[in-house]
């Protein structure tokens, strides 16, 4: 990875389209999880990758280049957020109409929860997103998203108390 | 990892960009002639050119109606000359023929005395 970013610092095109190969799943996945709709996630990472290929020279390492992507990421999906109209109120009647996919775990949770994290606070999203997602830990997540340890706790405290009770309501609707 | 966070570790599982994503990019990074047209002429569609654009097309505007206006006013001017001189000639004609009917009616009233 370190001898492909050097080579697409110099401007070979190979070398980022192979680094593109590895990190587009990242990238997309965190537009998509963000905004919950395929073709804007799809425009906000292809500009991440525009952004990249204009910066290339600043890229200091691999772990540098990830950061900056995620980072990068974020701030391209709030102002794609911004653009896009709200999404309607998370309603019992809303969750039942979304489509599932058939996944293997949560056949009709996971689509639900994905809807309700993007229905989150801006602010917030993103934190759950990279937790949950990338797997990060707190420290991480405050330096990708240049904001206070604290702060990140607080807003992920705050994301999963909503995740809960919206859930919790959820399921208390269902077995009425 | 309580039963919540691995809820949403499945959900926020990571998905496969779209086919033929990073052709996309590519295609954006490498523009066509005609993007490369674009990138040189690209400056026009700025927004201060684009205001200076609508200026210079409203000046040129004014001037043409300025420029027509006083077209109008220099034909409706002329006009007025003609028809100005226009009625001098009939004044001095109307002034010669009324001379020449008086000297008419002068030599007629003259010539009856002159018979006799």
């Amino acid at each position: 990875m370190e001898q492909a970013l050097a080579r697409s610092a110099k401007g070979e095109a190979a070398a980022f389209e192979e680094i593109m190969q590895r990190h587009q799943s990242m990238v997309y996945s965190l537009c998509y999880h963000f905004l919950h709709d395929s073709y804007s996630a799809e425009e906000a990472a292809q500009d991440v990758f525009v952004r990249l290929y204009k910066n290339m020279s600043s890229i200091r390492s691999a772990s540098h280049l990830v950061r900056w992507l995620r980072k990068v990421a974020y701030h391209r999906c709030i102002d794609e957020a911004r653009r896009m109209p709200a999404l309607p109120p998370v309603t019992l009647e809303y969750l039942e109409a979304c489509p599932t996919e058939n996944h293997p775990a949560d056949p009709w949770l996971s689509q639900r929860l994905q809807l309700l994290v993007a229905s989150l606070p801006e602010d917030s999203r993103m934190v759950v997103i990279l937790r949950f997602q990338e797997d990060l830990d707190l420290p991480e997540i405050a330096e990708t998203l240049e904001i206070p340890l604290n702060t990140v706790k607080s807003r992920l405290q705050r994301s999963l108390d909503i995740l809960r009770e919206k859930l919790g309501r959820y399921a208390g609707e269902v077995r009425k | 990892m309580n039963d919540l966070g691995s809820k949403l570790q499945a959900a926020l599982r990571r998905k496969e960009a779209p086919a033929d994503f990073a052709g996309k990019v590519m295609a954006r990074l490498q523009p066509s002639s005609a993007g490369r047209l674009d990138s040189v002429f690209g400056f026009l569609r700025t927004r201060p050119v684009r205001w200076a654009a609508v200026g210079a097309l409203a000046c040129l505007v004014v001037i043409a109606i300025y420029i027509h206006d006083r077209r109008e006013e220099k034909a409706r001017v002329e006009g007025e000359l003609a028809r100005a001189q226009a009625m001098t000639a009939l004044r001095i004609a109307s002034a010669e023929l009324n001379s020449t009917l008086a000297k008419a009616a002068k030599i007629q009233r003259d010539a009856p005395s002159q018979e006799r």
